[in-house]
């Protein structure tokens, strides 16, 4: 059996969280997701929770689990030792258990403009890239913007506005693209008060992120386009 | 504005509880310690503003803060121990930042404590060594 400790709200029923004790029949290779899905079909109906893909593509299952922020579809019972804490992600608000609303984050995503701003007419041909052009992507491309950073991230709860390190590291992304031709744009977008100056370098980002993303090392490129752009003018 | 400074700090304990990273302590780290130089430097504005009537007087003024040496020395080693802790922590994330190496946060984190403790040890010799051996 595996013991699962999983925080409850209900708005309309509770003042306040708490945690419900749930014994799970436990096999081997088990996650989480099929530890809270077990719950859900067998012991409590009513447990809310987000999941998609079941394969660490969607972001969905994003959650805090024993002292870390984590996909629940890809962490497995057996690495987390002999009782497992499941909370919803934090400085999101709850709407229901374990469910949280993406709503602010995803204005926040909006904000950046998250598409390729190119005004040049498209011939016949696509916009081609370089494998080399390309290859300042990798990673960047990766992101399944599934919170983890932002929930780990102290400065999105002292600052509701500013961006993350998700969306930051999206900002680059489009930043980064030689088929994007709005660099001015994009680094004015980092450079603010909610954008890249907001983060104190906490590297809890690079720790939970799921993926094995880094965005702080983009946000310190944004930084240092932002600094330059200011001493010289130009957009780099 | 008390209130606001609580409800701050609870909130970073929170943080700790759910990301108890070493980013993240030494971002809590650097937080208390930058708010104890602030009141330090407060202090040291007041003391130094209060200083009236010649070398006479600023050895007066200073004295006040001087002894009992037993209590004011080691206040001096805190001193010490937080402006070391600051500024090596601001010198590794300006250099994590600024040369990519933000993969390396752990092992810079880990370098720091090293140094630190020697500077430390080296600091407390030579602050707290007389007190210690006050005829040596």
């Amino acid at each position: 059996m595996a013991k699962i400790s999983v925080f409850r709200y209900d708005p309309e029923l509770d003042s306040a969280g708490y945690f419900d004790e749930f014994d799970v029949p436990y096999r081997s290779g088990m996650t989480v997701l099929e530890a809270l899905l077990h719950i859900l079909e067998h012991e409590d109906g009513s447990l809310g929770f987000r999941y998609a893909c079941r394969s660490a593509v969607c972001g969905s299952c994003a959650m805090h689990i024993n002292g870390r922020y984590r996909l629940a579809c890809a962490t497995q019972v057996s690495d987390l030792g002999d009782r497992v804490v499941v909370r919803p992600l934090y400085h999101l608000p709850v709407i229901r258990d374990l469910v949280v609303d993406m709503t602010g984050f995803f204005q926040k995503y909006e904000r950046i403009r998250p598409w390729l701003l190119n005004e040049t007419p498209l011939g016949d041909e696509e916009r081609r890239q370089s494998p080399e052009e390309r290859a300042r992507l990798d990673n960047l491309v990766e992101c399944i913007l599934c919170a983890c950073c932002h929930a780990s991230c102290p400065f999105t709860h002292t600052d509701p506005e500013y961006l993350g390190p998700a969306l930051l590291l999206k900002l680059d992304r489009f930043y980064a693209d030689s088929r994007d031709l709005a660099t001015a744009d994009r680094i004015a977008a980092a450079d603010d008060e909610h954008g890249v100056w907001r983060c104190h370098t906490a590297y809890n980002c690079v720790e939970v992120c799921p993926k094995d993303l880094n965005p702080t090392a983009s946000i310190a490129r944004l930084k240092g386009a932002a600094i330059k752009r200011r001493f010289t003018g130009r957009a780099e | 504005m008390i209130a606001k400074w609580w409800d701050l700090l609870v909130q970073y304990r929170r943080e700790l509880i759910l990301n108890p990273l070493p980013g993240m302590w030494s971002f809590v780290l650097q937080r208390v310690t930058g708010l104890g130089i602030v009141f330090y430097l407060l202090m040291h504005i007041v003391v130094m503003g209060s200083v009236t009537g010649g070398p006479e007087g600023f050895d007066a003024s200073l004295g006040r803060v001087q002894s009992p040496v037993i209590f004011f020395k080691p206040l001096e080693f805190v001193l010490m121990l937080v402006l070391l802790a600051h500024a090596l922590n601001g010198i590794r994330i300006t250099v994590l930042d600024f040369r990519g190496l933000s993969r390396h946060n752990r092992v810079s984190v880990a370098i720091m404590a090293a140094v630190f403790v020697i500077a430390a040890a080296v600091g407390g010799w030579l602050f707290l060594g007389h007190i210690l051996h006050p005829h040596g």
